[in-house]
């Protein structure tokens, strides 16, 4: 009983999923909008339940198989938070789409169970399947318009490079259970030094984290986020850029601190590595680019790489800066994600030219873009500034260990300056672009969407003035994680 | 005795699975699959060399019974004339010679330095008895969170073919 | 006495491997195993179809073939004579290697089923710890098999026939096994060998302890018989053959002993499947009333063997073919969720075990036996006024 107690939350996301499958069975398509409010309220319900949760040090349920701390619990609450923008981005734009919303709800609870499951992994076989309830589900979501062309074409490609990124991440887990003969996380932190020196675990491990970065964007396992972001449904791709990255960091944060620590010196190099080149490719790519979900998809693998800096400090300072970026980042790319959607469903496109006199059209939506913008670029006193000048504080600090820190550091600052120039000039499409043969009427912003970006805006802007309060949670969920 | 019926089953294993991806003599599909079954029935012999009777019924049952048929099926039903047209990329074959050497030599450089033989021995031998207690007991919840995963899959399959409603 | 003849085969079999050289003999038991398995059923399947053929003719009213030997009983010989001396054709733009695989394939793991089957006391060829699943996962191949004869013909009938035979095997092969699961979920094994050794034992001193006699092994065997008679494509679900319309399905293209290999494979699929019903339902070679239990066990399961080949030929004289949405709809609509309802009954028997008041078996029996019947009549009606048919009424025409 008390392992269903430990893993109420999830239980009640996957209730929500399940009555939500089944009423939508019985109701009215005009009663669905109310399914989706209802499902937002529990969601929002099990949000306040998860501070009744005190996890006095790490808990463990079903033998060790699940593990509930400040750090899971971070998650968790960030992923819910994430979950209820979406199912509000959705229901805001449900009309537009065709039928089956309340399979988009569901199936969207189940991806937010999941998420919850990683971050709560303790054990390689619940890591892989907490992970592929995530992946098969966004299979899933990212086809479900699928009468437009492009929603299948990144389905499919989504469905390729993800069963590709699962077969390392199996056959990584393989190599490790080989090896070692377990599947626990705490079995295998307390393994003799002898075990641990496996080459045939390096190995293992190396392949669980090529199955991670598929999931985090990170280069060289980028090359479905452009095409992916491009094609999906909006609420889709924010729920894509915002979870399955941060179920990625979460897997990798508890691999990397909790399960392998032999492994924090090993991958110094390897993260150091790869942050730098995500930084770098997100960066240049996206200079060109015209199309709105796009220059986000090359962002956030951008943003990948600014995570991984944090990560890869292996420093408590440096995974709290992470875990504080990952919700300001949750904020800007929603407030972003809800613009998108809107100006999608009125211009039927996401290019800058559709963006142009927005500011006329819709000040809301023109000041939520603003928003997303400058902050994703980094600018004071907006999350995204705070986020970066943690992380950056951090490589800094970790820089007397190891010089490479300060290459990467100068990497990621002459990132966020080249960043400046393409986020503004989407910020110069709305209030300076010249609107074309477009119908300028003004643009109706339905009430839950107006209520998701104006609470967006608020929580950007609040995190950036007063960081204190997320910086404190993030500092006991990384305690939790035994770091230092 | 088992050392030859093991190589023999893993050399075809890895020539079925060359041949389903890049079959010099046939680029139909159906080919590709008919190899793809070999595959799995050769992984199955695997199973049972390692007494996994249990695992390998089932590999033969699911895998080359049900799950290849339909994939047969969908083939039979898709018209892919244009995909036995087209040769091979040589750009992919490239990108696949060059994978394949990575991993083989990061492989080979992983079992080099560790003696094989000693790795940890299994949590069941075979019996279907053992693997259901393990599945109820120790691995509950992955097991139900996979009945979720299947519920999903489900739900996507009769969305996405779903027909129009008029 | 009784020992002698119950266990003559086994002891004829020990007696031709020891007088066999050491070495040998590792070899030589699965060998003479396997050669009397061949033997036996081969023989079977020429008699049967006789049999058929004669007792098809009766219920059609006509002779039945009379003219090769007394009475026709030299039919099988001329058959299989015509069968090999037969030119055998292969289309100029058949897949060949697929094509000449197809007939292999379908009869290979059809033979390979049998070695899982107890046939009689000690008489399986392998007792194997997951029997039941390892005969599933050989008649498996089956689908493969029709799926390459189909595809390799180059032939739209047969592809058509083929996509028609597939889908019908698939969908019957969900209630076929899942109809097993409540004897295996009851005895607590996958070996045949521990299925039979269940049932022994007898109800009041005389009835064998049979699971068909249990309501929800009743329903089991009612639906297995129904998926099992589909899977092998027998009347009246011999849609994938089709002559009417497909003119034979995936088989047009074959001819000569490809295509009697066919027909063996299917015959042979026909008798495993029997013998899998025997065996878990009823009682395997256990005989059926506590007097007859002198005769020898191999002789109680060639008679119930015998009685299935004679029921299969009388529902295929009797029953016209079924249409191919019915048959769809019957297998998901109907069978799919009786046959999993029917496993939660077989859960309620298994905890009702313990049940000591007076009348407790009746109420027992009749208990689960109303838990089946009445969601089959709603089931059914359910279906029926959803179809809008009724039931059938004649009308006289004056």
């Amino acid at each position: 009983m008390n392992d269903l107690v430990l893993m109420g939350l999830e239980g009640a996301v996957l209730v929500t999923g399940l009555a939500v499958l089944l009423l939508d069975l019985w109701i009215t398509p005009d009663q669905r909008r109310l399914l989706g409010f209802g499902a937002i309220a529990t969601l929002g319900v099990i949000f306040c339940a998860s501070f009744a949760y005190l996890p006095d040090g790490t808990q463990y349920a079903f033998g060790g198989m699940y593990a509930l701390d400040e750090f899971a619990l971070y998650f968790k609450r960030f992923f819910l938070i994430a979950g209820m923008f979406v199912l509000l981005l959705s229901v805001g734009t449900s009309h537009a789409e065709e039928g089956g919303q309340g399979e988009y709800l569901s199936l969207s609870l189940f991806a937010l169970a999941g998420m919850m499951f990683c971050a709560s992994a303790a054990n390689l076989a619940l890591l892989f399947v907490s992970l592929e309830l995530v992946t098969v589900t966004f299979y899933v979501l990212v086809g479900f318009q699928r009468r437009r062309l492009a929603s299948l074409e990144a389905a499919i490609k989504y469905l390729i490079i993800g069963a590709l990124s699962s077969a390392f991440l199996v056959y990584g887990i393989a190599l490790i259970y080989g090896a070692t003969g377990t599947l626990d996380f705490r079995q295998l932190a307390s393994l003799p030094a002898a075990v641990m020196e496996s080459r045939i675990l390096w190995l293992g491990a190396l392949f669980l984290f090529v199955g991670l970065g598929f999931k985090m964007a990170a280069v060289p396992f980028q090359i479905w986020a452009p095409d992916v972001y491009q094609g999906a449904p909006p609420s889709t791709t924010a729920f894509l850029a915002v979870g399955s990255k941060a179920a990625g960091f979460v897997l990798l944060l508890r691999v990397l601190h909790q399960t392998l620590p032999v492994l924090e010196t090993r991958w110094l190099h390897l993260l150091m590595g790869v942050a730098g080149l995500s930084i770098a490719y997100g960066v240049l790519c996206a200079i060109p680019q015209r199309s709105l979900k796009r220059l986000l998809g090359y962002s956030s693998i951008a943003n990948a790489g600014y995570l991984l800096i944090g990560v890869a400090t292996l420093s408590a300072a440096g995974a709290t800066a992470a875990l504080y970026y990952l919700a300001g980042y949750l904020y800007t790319v929603l407030a972003a994600f809800i613009v998108i959607a809107v100006v999608l469903q009125h211009t039927g496109r996401d290019d800058f030219d559709s963006l142009a006199g927005l500011h006329q059209r819709s000040p809301l939506l023109a000041a939520g873009l603003t928003f997303a913008m400058v902050s994703l670029a980094g600018i004071p006193p907006l999350a995204g500034f705070f986020g970066k000048f943690l992380v950056l504080k951090a490589a800094l600090a970790a820089g007397a260990e190891h010089p490479g820190f300060y290459w990467l550091l100068g990497i990621a600052v002459v990132g966020v300056v080249i960043s400046l120039y393409y986020y503004f000039g989407v910020v110069r499409a709305v209030y300076w672009g010249t609107p074309g043969e477009q119908p300028a009427g003004p643009i109706r912003v339905e009430w839950p969407l107006q209520v998701a970006l104006y609470l967006a805006m608020v929580a950007i802007l609040w995190l950036g003035v007063m960081p204190n309060q997320i910086t404190n949670l993030a500092e006991l969920a990384v305690k939790s994680l035994g770091l230092r | 005795m088992e050392a030859v019926f093991f190589y023999l089953f893993a050399a075809a294993t890895l020539l079925c699975g060359f041949l389903v991806i890049a079959n010099p003599f046939s680029r139909n599909p159906v080919t590709s699959a008919m190899f793809l079954v070999l595959t799995i029935v050769s992984l199955a012999g695997l199973f049972v060399l390692l007494h996994a009777f249990f695992l390998a019924a089932v590999q033969v049952l699911v895998y080359a019974g049900a799950v290849m048929v339909l994939f047969l099926f969908v083939i039979m039903l898709l018209d892919l004339q244009a995909e036995e047209r087209r040769s091979f990329k040589k750009l992919a074959l490239a990108g696949g010679g060059l994978a394949v050497v990575v991993i083989a030599l990061l492989a080979h450089a992983a079992v080099r330095e560790s003696p094989l033989g000693t790795a940890a021995p299994p949590m069941v031998e075979g019996s279907p008895r053992a693997l259901g207690k393990l599945l109820f007991t120790e691995y509950l919840l992955p097991f139900e969170i996979l009945s979720v995963l299947l519920l999903v899959a489900m739900v996507g399959v009769i969305l996405l073919s779903r027909k129009e409603a008029k | 006495m009784f020992e002698l003849f119950d266990q003559l085969f086994v002891n004829l079999k020990h007696a031709v491997v020891g007088a066999l050289p050491e070495g040998w003999r590792g070899l030589a038991s699965p060998l003479i195993s396997a050669a009397a398995i061949l033997g036996v059923f081969a023989s079977l399947f020429a008699l049967t179809v006789l049999v058929e053929r004669k007792g098809l003719g009766r219920i059609q009213n006509r002779p039945g073939p009379n003219r090769v030997g007394p009475a026709g009983l030299l039919q099988p010989l001329a058959d299989f004579i015509k069968a090999l001396t037969k030119e055998d054709i292969v289309p100029v733009s058949a897949d060949k290697v697929l094509h000449f695989l197809a007939p292999v394939v379908m009869l290979a793991p059809v033979l390979l089923a049998y070695a899982v089957l107890p046939f009689g006391r000690n008489m399986v060829a392998v007792d194997f710890d997951a029997g039941l699943l390892f005969f599933f996962a050989a008649g498996a191949c089956v689908e493969l098999a029709v799926f390459m004869a189909g595809w390799s013909s180059h032939n739209k009938f047969s592809l058509l026939g083929a996509m028609r035979a597939i889908a019908q095997m698939i969908s019957y092969e969900l209630p076929l096994i899942l109809a097993t699961l409540g004897v295996v979920m009851l005895v607590g094994s996958l070996s045949l060998e521990d299925i039979v050794d269940s049932q022994a034992g007898h109800h009041w001193g005389w009835l064998a302890r049979w699971w068909v006699f249990t309501p929800w092994g009743l329903a089991a065997f009612v639906i297995f018989l129904i998926a099992a008679t589909a899977e092998s494509n027998r009347a009246p679900f011999d849609l994938p053959e089709g002559e009417a319309e497909l003119v034979a399905g995936h088989l047009v293209e074959y001819s000569g002993f490809k295509y009697a290999i066919f027909f063996i494979a299917e015959y042979l699929g026909l008798f495993a499947v029997s013998a899998l019903a025997i065996t878990l339902f009823l009682g395997g070679w256990h005989a059926p009333v506590a007097g007859l239990d002198w005769l020898p066990s191999w002789f109680w399961f060639g008679v119930k063997l015998a009685g299935f080949i004679v029921f299969f030929i009388w529902v295929r004289g009797t029953l016209p073919r079924v249409r191919v949405d019915h048959l769809m709809g019957f297998a998901w609509k109907f069978l799919l969720p009786l046959v999993l309802w029917n496993l939660v009954v077989a859960a309620v028997w298994w905890y009702s075990r313990g049940w000591a008041f007076a009348g407790a078996g009746i109420l027992r029996w009749v208990g689960c036996a109303a838990m089946i019947l009445i969601p089959y009549s709603l089931l059914g009606r359910a279906l029926y006024t959803r179809h809008g048919l009724g039931p059938r009424t004649y009308r006289l025409v004056a």
